[in-house]
């Protein structure tokens, strides 16, 4: 099996399957793009991931490898958050800064699979809450003068239950 | 006590408008609430899922609304206007909205010439729009002259119950919509069939402009859904016609109540259609296991059905199939498979 290796922001380099480290869109296009699958030698620089990062987005692609393409956002459907399998739960129980920087991440990288499981992992977060719990749990600023809170309420009535 | 996660809060607007996919729409009201950034980036998602801030508009008529929308700062509306009356007064709203609009679902809603063109004119980013329910509009719009307002944007049109939709009406539309990749009917009531002596009893559409249409713009075209009332069909030799249309690659089929195609049409349609994702075919009568198997035979990238099948012609047996990943799919013509054999 062909392995590339990838250097993360300090310097560490990853030897990973390319079957592996094709999970990322942007990784792919790199190789494909620049031929680099056939010189051994030449070494694919992330320099917006650090290696402890990079070591648990190598760990998840591992994991997911066979994982069929993740389907195309269909228009209407609407998203669910509790289908988190029981690995990526577990995966994902860190702290605030590494899921921070995994999302980042997962982004910079094009890992949708990732980025979707990561979003969902936030998004649980804020179901259910009020405004102001919201506000609370993420220690934003409530940067709104009364009237434009009153107009986007006036918006939020409008808006359709469905 | 709250879990505070003030690290995430510096996530860029464009991830957390990812996060806000995977919210209700009530939890998404609660966001709107919380910031200015967040109240965008929340916005931004109403268009990319096409869901969204449906504005219930019957209550058009007050002020207070009206306002409401002119000030607005959301950058994407998708509004559906029921029972609302366009004059000349509109003509500010549409051109301070117009462009924003990215979805439109038009209701038993009347317009006067001005307003039908001043809506024209300026919802240039318009990409989905349904009308339903609205005769006068569809017959303003096909009697329109103005060739110059094209809305290129568009890729998807819903027409449901509307009496009056002609070939001429549909020629129009597809005029100013050139790049349609969608496209929906729904229960059609064609009055204009009906003229020609033909009573309530079956009445075959021909749609040929639809094909002509569809043909055209075959490399782009996507998906054809129709629903029809029971008192009408699709007429079997324009499901074929559609069939071979070079270049097609259907992705998506949706028939109901289409009672007259075939058993042989509908395999002729899956030897040809062959890119299908998504095949929905609910109480089309003539849908037999045969037709099944075809289908699941020929098209590899089938990942979403639902069907009523018929299990001969002669009984009223029927079953509802509904299965929505490739792999059960694979799975359930596998059991179809083991039971030819052992039977």
């Amino acid at each position: 099996m062909p392995k590339i290796r990838l250097q993360s922001c300090d310097n560490d380099i990853f030897e990973v399957d390319y079957d592996v480290a094709k999970c990322s869109t942007t990784i792919k296009t790199m190789v494909d793009d620049l031929g680099l699958d056939d010189n051994d030698d030449e070494i694919v620089p992330l320099p917006n991931v650090n290696s402890a990062i990079l070591r648990k987005v190598i760990q998840w692609a591992t994991q997911h490898k066979d994982d069929p393409p993740p389907p195309e956002d269909e228009d209407n459907r609407e998203k669910r958050t509790d289908d988190i399998s029981s690995w990526d739960s577990d995966f994902l129980k860190v702290d605030q800064g590494t899921l921070f920087e995994l999302i980042l991440a997962a982004n910079y990288l094009d890992i949708k699979g990732l980025l979707d499981v990561t979003c969902k992992t936030v998004a649980n977060m804020i179901k259910g809450k009020t405004p102001e719990e919201i506000r609370k749990t993420f220690n934003i600023k409530n940067d709104f003068t009364t009237e434009e809170e009153e107009q986007i309420r006036r918006e939020n009535e409008w808006c359709e239950d469905k | 006590m709250l879990e505070i996660n003030e690290k995430l809060r510096d996530l860029p607007s464009e991830i957390w408008s990812n996060v806000f996919l995977f919210l209700s729409i009530k939890d998404k009201r609660n966001v709107r609430l919380t910031c200015s950034v967040w109240y965008d980036a929340c916005n931004i998602i109403q268009i990319r899922q096409y869901e969204k801030m449906t504005i219930k508009a019957q209550l058009m008529g007050s002020e207070v609304i009206f306002e409401t929308l002119l000030k607005s700062k959301c950058k994407y509306f998708n509004i559906k206007f029921n029972d609302a009356q366009f004059s000349k007064q509109w003509a500010s709203f549409w051109k301070v909205c117009g462009p924003r609009i990215h979805i439109l679902k038009l209701v038993k809603c009347k317009f006067d010439k001005i307003s039908l063109n001043e809506m024209q004119r300026s919802c240039q980013n318009l990409e989905y729009l349904v009308i339903h329910k609205c005769n006068d509009t569809l017959r303003l719009i096909s009697n329109c002259k103005n060739r110059k307002i094209i809305q290129k944007n568009l890729i998807s049109l819903k027409l449901k119950n509307n009496s009056c939709l002609s070939d001429q009406c549909v020629i129009k539309l597809f005029e100013l919509y050139p790049n349609i990749k969608m496209l929906t009917l729904h229960s059609q009531q064609i009055d204009y069939y009906r003229h020609s002596n033909q009573k309530e009893s079956s009445v075959t559409l021909q749609f040929s402009c639809i094909y002509e249409k569809i043909k055209l713009n075959a490399a782009n075209f996507q998906k054809l859904n129709f629903t029809l009332s029971k008192s009408s069909s699709l007429s079997d030799n324009w499901f074929r016609d559609i069939a071979v249309i070079p270049n097609l690659k259907l992705q998506q089929l949706i028939l109901k109540n289409n009672c007259y195609i075939s058993e042989n049409t509908f395999l002729f349609f899956f030897s040809k259609q062959v890119y299908l994702k998504k095949v929905k075919l609910i109480d089309c009568n003539n849908f037999s296991s045969h037709c099944l198997y075809e289908l699941l035979e020929n098209c590899p990238e089938l990942a979403d059905l639902e069907v009523t099948l018929r299990y001969d012609r002669f009984s009223n047996f029927t079953e509802h199939i509904i299965v929505s990943n490739k792999d059960s799919i694979k799975r359930f013509k596998d059991s179809i498979s083991q039971e030819d054999h052992s039977t």
